[in-house]
């Protein structure tokens, strides 16, 4: 998964920050259970929302008006892979399992559709669940287990249903080779998904002790059996009409403009543990001037922006403000920036090292936004992800984290290097921050005689082509490339399956930038039947540190604003990069 | 090529009908060495007296020296746009912003440093300009020697040669070209990904859909001129065809050509500052005048002398081009009553 | 007559013809010089080994197992005659001609999209043309009327010095001045004019006036140097002779002589423009077809690329005949 893909970045007035993409980290991997369960009312209070809830509220009623910069990838939940689209998601969608606790660093898992959690067999190749029964779609008609099926058989159908995470469910999932999914190969055999009454089975290809997050995903939401969303909203068209499971319905969609969530006549909420919705109503509108959602923001004629960070300019102002500061979120979103090292580039690991010891950290990081859009990352492991340790910092940088020119000396000298070497910096165009990253970098190993050459392409190619073609990251010698991610779902698998297993190196289309193909990390994460705790994850961790091929500069932090009307606003961190929870959001006047 | 607005050309080519600017060749100037002379001097008298043109000619010469020199003067001043002030205390860094007043001017940084990256602004000026400069100076050569040289092929052959050219010189100026040029500069881009290919796909763009506009007013100027007494002598002395082009009709039409390029290179100037501030014209650490506007559109609520700094820098230059270039075309012009 | 106008129209549709070929060259050499499988350029996302299966069945469905000419004459043939795109899943959907395809990563009918487009630009570009062609006019004939006079001399110099600023600098000054600090346009979000006109004027009025503004200069330095010469004609001076006061001589003989070249420049800047307010889109945010165009470039959407720049040649070219056609009307002597 791409972490960061820049929204249109083009426009001279500001465009804020990150789109961001896809789930999150966090919760440590051990299913820990919820620690700070309640947390109970909170005053409005900067970064209040990180971890409690503020202005709680039962009062219901009231129209919540959240704008974005743009449209979501997708509605269908099946092809959805931007975080905030899997936080809207939870407005009109529910799977089998489903977050009860998204703020702070330890999320909780819990039963949505499912009467409990996966029951699986000792060899984690096969997972149950019992759905709950007379849960109903927004059209009255009953939701089955067949639905289920039918959602998951979607997913192979992948000249249709492309763009979500689907290939955690293809690659796992017990189908027969060359299925084509559910338009062109029919239902999915038995052998892979099965079902017995209110009960549905998954069978594995490879046992999985993660599978309770990926039906946390919205993927596999349930869609109606054979007939979707209607005729003409089948397949690829789905989008513009998908069926609600949830307590909002996708009313009124004009594409690029806006979405109209009303409420669900069919939800109760005696079915649904995890949200308790107050308004009647969900505006999401789209409006492609950032500057202008930060004036609607401050002036309060909006609630909160749904897509991403707040523009550079109110992020100003909120900072210096104590009236606006205390209406504003800035907590720790989970996820990495960094910069890969392909060993197919530079091919000696005390090269490698010698790029880690003289980067200068706190430069990149005052280029990603400053204090108030990260901390300065040690290791890779971001915190809440099993394996996070703070203390852990294998390649220190100086107390002021600009590098240890000294150390990165002396590790050119063993790579036998030593007046330095060239090599090229690859980032995509454009971009706010590329350019600056490329340059932080290049005047900071320029200290130790490595120089740097600027390689750009666009956004679009940049991840399928360019730095996501290792042929291309070879022939044209790409020696570091900047890269960001952020977990799908929070375990040491859901944060690094794609960037750090050998197994995922594609040819096109790769998000393994680094090129990492370590036996010892490698054997870590194939091994995805053992459930991960902290030594386990720290392990890992080591393992990925030791290749100096992926060099972390800072773990994630982002700033959102909240109107001080909303009532019950918590992060979402669980899914969403702490962007409220909307679902269970109220207004007050 | 133009970037959603007109230019001065294209106003100097409309006044003048697009039959040729400058020189008239209709008048009796026959380009008899000594007549010649005379023409210059009275042109350059015409010139110095205007005012406004010397003026501009002044800041176009001030600008050169700066681009020349930007490496000297780098020096002189103390600071380099290289160093990045990033965490020496110059920036805030809660939010990455320039502290103090006005964008961080102080004695060391007299115009203040950027957010983000905290380069010092007034040297990024001086290399913006070698930029600028060089891009929009090769780009017009670009155009004037494709102008001039298709332009005196068709004017001087005629024939289906110049069918051949004029109908591509028809085609071209009827193209959508901004949006072709975006289009190649991010496709060739995106093959190489290279800097230096990047200057070079970016004069490619400017120069090439640039040369009609240039060729239009050669080709006109030389089907009346391939006419003349002179030419028609030379001919019949028996100097080759290559021979009557370049010391018989060329010299010519010197007029128009300079005022042609003081007139394209204001325009190229802002082609460039357009691609570079859409983020596809070059790029970092290659500094550039629109890149500047472009990354100071992110704070200009905060730090609005950034914006203005290569605002002003952009305007100034392309106005002493376009007052010099106007000026001279007066000074040529022997209607001119100025 | 006739004979002009059908080799004109001839010329036209060549051009057209043109550009669609350049455009879609352009874009077909992309995945063909960087040994990609143009597919990625479609869906952008879809990681798939090579010789897969599931590639092999998008490569099919986009279209790019058929050889090059094909491909033309299948994008060629439904702007001329609509097509029905299908994925076979799908109900089929109806694309009419002029049909310019299908952007997958959108979702929608470029048709949709660049219709969605169309009114902002129009907009932008109606609105500003009446401020430039009035305040243009008005400079350039005063200016005119005392060539070098002081007002002469300050109009002149200005349209100058209004030429060389950019609309990337007058853009963000203009918003910082009268959005920000003075506040008098706290919103400046685009909306259609049918649903709410004040908001549309509001957000307008910005880009009106910096679009304007470059434009305005060239048509005072043009109505000017026109002025100067039908005042000087022998007619002219024989309508003053018979008595005629200056004003009648001015406004019925001289402007209207003056404006006829002027008319059909602004005819040609019109149709030059669509499709090109890439800058001015992109600093005041409009979602006009320039915003269109630099989008899908980046995210190289090929169908909307070619969809768009067909559209702003055929304006292009539009503007060029009915000029061309106007001019022979007036001049008989234009032929061939």
């Amino acid at each position: 998964m791409r972490f960061k893909k820049r929204a249109l970045a083009l426009a001279g007035v500001a465009v804020a920050g990150a789109m961001l993409l896809a789930g999150c980290s966090g919760g440590g991997g051990t299913t820990s259970p919820s620690s700070s369960s309640g947390s109970g009312g909170l005053q409005p209070a900067f970064n209040a929302a990180v971890n409690g809830v503020v202005n709680p509220s039962t009062k219901t009623g009231g129209t919540l008006k959240l704008l974005s910069t743009n449209d979501c990838d997708s509605w269908d939940p099946a092809r959805t892979y931007y975080g905030f689209c899997w936080n809207m998601q939870r407005l009109f969608t529910r799977q089998l399992v489903g977050y009860s606790k998204v703020n702070g660093t330890k999320f909780t898992l819990a039963p949505d559709l499912a009467t409990g959690l996966g029951k699986h067999s000792a060899d984690n190749k096969t997972w149950t669940y019992t759905l709950k029964s007379g849960i109903k779609y927004s059209d009255g008609k009953t939701i089955t287990p067949a639905d289920i099926k039918y959602a998951v058989g979607r997913i192979f159908a992948s000249d249709v249903i492309n763009g979500g995470p689907t290939f955690y469910f293809t690659g796992l999932i017990n189908a027969p080779a060359g299925y084509k999914g559910v338009y062109k190969g029919g239902e999915l055999p038995d052998s892979a998904v099965s079902i017995s009454g209110q009960s549905i089975t998954f069978h594995l290809k490879k046992p999985f002790a993660d599978f309770d997050y990926l039906m946390a995903l919205p993927t596999t939401a349930p869609v109606p059996d054979k007939v979707e969303g209607g005729s003409g909203f089948v397949g690829g068209t789905y989008t513009k009409h998908p069926v609600s499971s949830g307590p909002f319905v996708f009313s009124s969609y004009t594409p690029n403009k806006s979405v109209v969530f009303t409420r669900n006549k069919y939800w109760k909420q005696s079915t649904d543990t995890i949200r308790k919705p107050l308004v009647n109503e969900v505006d999401f509108t789209v409006d492609t001037n950032p500057s202008d959602i930060d004036q609607k923001l401050k002036a309060g004629t909006a609630d909160a922006k749904a897509n991403t960070i707040i523009g550079t300019t109110l992020q100003a102002q909120v900072l210096s403000s104590p009236t606006l500061k205390k209406n504003a979120d800035d907590g720790a979103g989970d996820s990495f920036s960094y910069l890969a090292v392909p060993d197919t580039v530079v091919t000696n690991v005390h090269c490698r090292l010698a790029i880690a010891y003289a980067t200068n950290k706190a430069g990149l990081l005052q280029v990603t936004g400053g204090a108030a859009a990260g901390v300065v990352a040690g290791s890779v492991t971001p915190p809440g992800v099993a394996g996070y340790d703070p203390s852990y910092d294998p390649f220190p940088t100086g107390k002021d984290h600009t590098g240890d020119v000294a150390a990165a000396k002396s590790e050119l000298q063993k790579c036998g290097k030593p007046n330095g070497f060239s090599t090229n910096f690859a980032y995509s165009t454009p971009s706010e921050t590329g350019g600056k990253l490329f340059q932080t970098e290049k005047a900071a190993l320029a200290r130790v005689g490595i120089t740097l050459s600027p390689k750009t392409a666009d956004g679009s190619s940049y991840y399928s082509t360019f730095a996501g073609s290792p042929a291309n990251v070879k022939s044209q010698e790409l020696g570091i490339i900047s890269a960001g991610w952020g977990a799908d779902f929070p375990t040491p698998y859901g944060f690094y399956a794609n960037i750090a297993n050998g197994a995922a190196i594609l040819p096109t289309g790769n998000s393994n930038y680094s090129n990492l193909n370590d036996p010892t990390v490698n054997q870590l994460l194939d091994d995805t039947g053992t459930k991960w705790t902290q030594d386990r994850g720290l392990q890992l961790n080591k393992a990925i540190m030791a290749t100096g091929q992926m060099l972390p500069y800072s773990f994630g932090k982002y700033l959102y604003y909240r109107n001080p009307r909303m009532t019950n606003v918590t992060a979402n961190f669980a899914l969403a990069f702490g962007i409220y929870d909307f679902v269970n959001a109220g207004v007050s006047g | 090529m133009t970037l959603s607005g007109p230019t001065e050309l294209e106003a100097v080519a409309a006044e003048d009908g697009l039959t040729g600017a400058g020189l008239d060749p209709e008048g009796d100037q026959a380009p008899q060495a000594i007549q010649g002379r005379s023409l210059w001097s009275i042109a350059w008298r015409r010139l110095r007296r205007d005012k406004v043109a010397m003026a501009g000619g002044i800041v176009i010469v001030l600008l050169v020296l700066i681009a020349v020199f930007a490496p000297l003067l780098q020096a002189l001043y103390g600071q380099d746009y290289q160093t990045l002030h990033q965490t020496d205390g110059l920036l805030d860094p809660l939010d990455s912003m320039p502290k103090g007043a006005l964008g961080g001017v102080s004695g060391a940084h007299w115009l203040g440093v950027t957010p983000v990256t905290g380069q010092d602004i007034l040297t990024l000026l001086m290399y913006g300009a070698r930029t600028s400069l060089i891009i929009a100076g090769l780009a017009t050569a670009l155009s004037l020697i494709l102008g001039v040289t298709l332009g005196l092929t068709a004017g001087y052959f005629r024939g289906w040669v110049d069918l051949l050219i004029s109908r591509t010189m028809d085609v071209l100026l009827s193209f959508p070209t901004l949006l072709l040029s975006i289009a190649l500069i991010t496709v060739v881009g995106y093959i190489s990904g290279a800097e230096i290919v990047r200057f070079e796909i970016i004069i490619f763009v400017l120069g090439f859909f640039g040369w009609p506009y240039i060729g239009r007013i050669v080709r006109g100027q030389v089907l009346s001129l391939r006419e003349k007494e002179f030419v028609e002598a030379a001919r019949s002395l028996g100097a080759s065809n290559l021979r009557i082009m370049f010391r018989e009709i060329i010299p010519n039409l010197i007029g128009p050509i300079l005022v042609y390029t003081t007139l394209t290179i204001p325009n190229n100037m802002l082609g460039e500052a357009g691609l570079s501030f859409l983020g596809i014209g070059v790029i970092p650490p290659t500094p550039s005048w629109g890149q500047m506007l472009s990354d100071a559109g992110q704070y200009f609520q905060i730090d609005p002398l950034y914006l203005f700094l290569p605002g002003l820098a952009i305007f100034i230059s392309v106005l002493a081009f376009n007052l010099f270039g106007d000026g001279l075309r007066d000074a040529l012009d022997p209607k001119s009553g100025r | 007559m006739i004979r002009f106008i059908i080799y004109r129209l001839l010329g036209a549709i060549v051009v057209i013809w043109i550009v669609s070929v350049v455009t879609f060259l352009i874009f077909q050499a992309v995945p063909l010089l960087s040994h990609t499988n143009p597919v990625y350029f479609y869906t952008g996302k879809v990681p798939f080994k090579p010789g897969s299966p599931q590639l092999k069945a998008l490569t099919h469905r986009f279209g790019f197992d058929l050889p090059l000419y094909a491909q033309y004459w299948h994008y060629l043939s439904g702007i001329l005659f609509g097509q029905t795109i299908t994925d076979g899943v799908s109900v089929p959907i109806k694309c009419p001609a002029p049909c310019f395809g299908y952007s997958f990563r959108q979702n929608e009918l470029v048709g949709t999209l660049i219709a969605q487009a169309v009114p902002v630009s129009l907009s932008l570009i109606v609105g500003s043309a009446i401020l430039w062609l009035v305040g243009g006019v008005s400079v350039g004939t005063i200016s005119g009327l005392r060539p070098g006079s002081a007002i002469d001399r300050i109009g002149m110099t200005g349209s100058l010095a209004a030429v060389s600023l950019p609309i990337f600098f007058t853009g963000p000054v203009l918003l910082l001045i009268f959005e920000y600090t003075l506040g008098w346009l706290p919103d400046v979000s685009y909306a259609p004019i049918t649903q709410n006109p004040v908001q549309w004027l509001r957000s307008m009025i910005l880009p009106w006036v910096s679009l304007a503004f470059l434009f305005a200069a060239l048509y005072a330095r043009l109505t000017r140097s026109n002025m100067l010469e039908t005042m000087s004609e022998d007619y002219i001076r024989t309508a003053r002779a018979k008595g005629l006061d200056r004003r009648t001589v001015v406004i019925k003989h001289g402007l209207r002589a003056a404006l006829t070249p002027i008319v059909t420049i602004f005819g040609i800047d019109v149709g030059t423009l669509v499709g090109t307010t890439v800058i001015t889109e992109n600093v005041f945010n409009l979602r006009g077809l320039g915003f269109l165009t630099i989008s899908s470039i980046q995210q190289q959407d090929l169908p909307i690329i070619l969809g768009v720049t067909i559209v702003a040649a055929v304006a292009l070219v539009v503007a060029n005949f009915v000029v061309d056609i106007l001019y022979a009307v007036v001049d008989p002597r234009v032929t061939v």
